[in-house]
């Protein structure tokens, strides 16, 4: 019987206070009848053997000792698909532009300094963690504040139907998207016109930025995209649906202007810079380390424009499937 | 009807927090033991629960007769 009072022991410790005495009290007697049941039936008593066996059938005692607790949780399944939610996107807008920057950081360093690249890594590791371990503390705090409130003032069960949003096509383009493009590029392309027109040697305030020749070619380029873009734009706004043609011009658009800019990035585009009263080795240096910084970046320029690109073949899928498939999904009534 | 006892203790003493069960201590062949009873409470739910249980009952056997004559 020793092994049954330890086992009592062992649930009594996870019960709550007022109701400890009455369930063990009553946990035991029940043990104890089986235990007399089954010496019955051998007509002996049990070995310790017998015993465990028989307490293992009941359960671990933190186990047996739980289903007699209120059932209790930290984010309940109302809140945890909303949890998730913020955590991704917590982890999207902040955590992964954390690991960008702290990486472009530690670049940058083991360039100027010849730091080791083990040294990097291990410094990297120590600032990750606490990084993380905030981030998801963070949110699983404010989600448990919000789990009591939500317990007791039920403010999910509190909503309209027409505050939902209308029912989204894919293939709309936004009002919105194609007025900001639309002046973006009007602006960038009266810039590009009427201020660096076929010229390498810019004057501003007093600071003379001089390019390299090369620069008259991105210039062209740059022209050609903004127009064919402001063109695209206009017709985005007049006709907003996604068509296969548009969809593929966008594609094409974006190639060359992708291709122009990674190309900018690795041609150290700066001859030189004059700024009054600042030494000629002063601004010598600014110039190479912006010329340097720019080659740096390529690789992520280069993967930048991987992913335009990948997304500009995802919508021209996109739209092709529509075509192909018109009645199994919304149709796209404004579409030319 | 065969029932874990870690499930029907607990169980038991829910349904006694909820008021739909009044126990006692009693002594039965030189032993303690704990006697549950249905309270008043627990006979009108339990005439509640009967009713809507029934209810489910007739409505699955509509059910199942009308796929076993479309089946056939």
């Amino acid at each position: 019987m020793e092994l049954i009072d330890r086992y009592l022991q062992a649930v009594k410790f996870w019960l709550p206070k007022n109701q400890k005495q009455d369930i063990i009290a009553e946990l035991s007697e029940d043990l104890r009848s089986q235990v007399e049941d089954r010496e019955g039936e051998l007509g002996r008593e049990l070995n310790e053997a017998e015993t465990a066996d028989l307490l293992k059938q009941r359960g671990r005692p933190v186990l047996v000792a739980n289903r007699f607790l209120p059932q209790e949780h930290l984010i309940g399944p109302v809140l945890f698909p909303i949890y998730v939610f913020v955590l991704k996107i917590v982890t999207a807008f902040y955590l992964v532009p954390w690991v960008l920057v702290w990486i472009g950081i530690a670049v940058s360093r083991a360039a100027h300094s010849g730091g080791s690249l083990l040294g990097t890594i291990g410094s990297f590791w120590t600032s990750f963690w606490p990084v993380v371990f905030f981030m998801i503390g963070g949110v699983t705090s404010v989600f448990a504040v919000l789990e009591r409130v939500q317990a007791k003032s039920k403010f999910l069960e509190q909503w309209d139907p027409r505050k939902l949003p209308p029912v989204r096509d894919p293939n709309r383009i936004p009002l919105t998207n194609s007025v900001i493009e639309l002046v973006a590029n009007l602006v960038c392309c009266i810039w590009l016109i009427a201020g660096m027109w076929y010229q390498t040697v810019f004057h501003f305030s007093g600071v003379v930025i001089t390019l390299v020749p090369a620069w008259r070619y991105f210039f062209w380029g740059f022209v050609l995209v903004t127009v064919i873009n402001t063109a695209a734009a206009g017709i985005n706004l007049l006709k907003p649906y996604w068509t296969w043609a548009r969809a593929s011009v966008r594609l094409v658009s974006d190639l060359i202007g992708s291709a122009l800019f990674c190309w900018f990035m690795k041609s150290d585009i700066l001859v030189g810079i004059s700024v009054p009263n600042v030494a000629a080795e002063q601004t010598a240096q600014i110039t190479h380390a912006i010329n340097w910084w720019n080659s740096k970046m390529f690789p992520a320029a280069v993967a930048a424009c991987v992913i335009i690109a990948a997304a500009n073949t995802y919508r021209i899928v996109r739209v092709r499937t529509k075509a192909s498939h018109p009645v199994a999904l919304n149709t796209a009534s404004g579409a030319c | 009807m065969a029932i874990d006892e870690g499930t029907l203790y607990p169980l038991l003493r829910r349904l006694e927090s909820q008021g739909l069960l009044v126990s006692e201590w009693r002594e039965e062949d030189k032993r303690n033991k704990r006697f549950y009873k249905i309270s008043r409470d627990g006979k009108l739910v339990l005439k509640q629960l009967l009713a809507e249980w029934q209810g489910i009952g007739l409505s699955l056997d509509e059910i199942l007769k009308e796929s076993v004559h479309g089946t056939h």
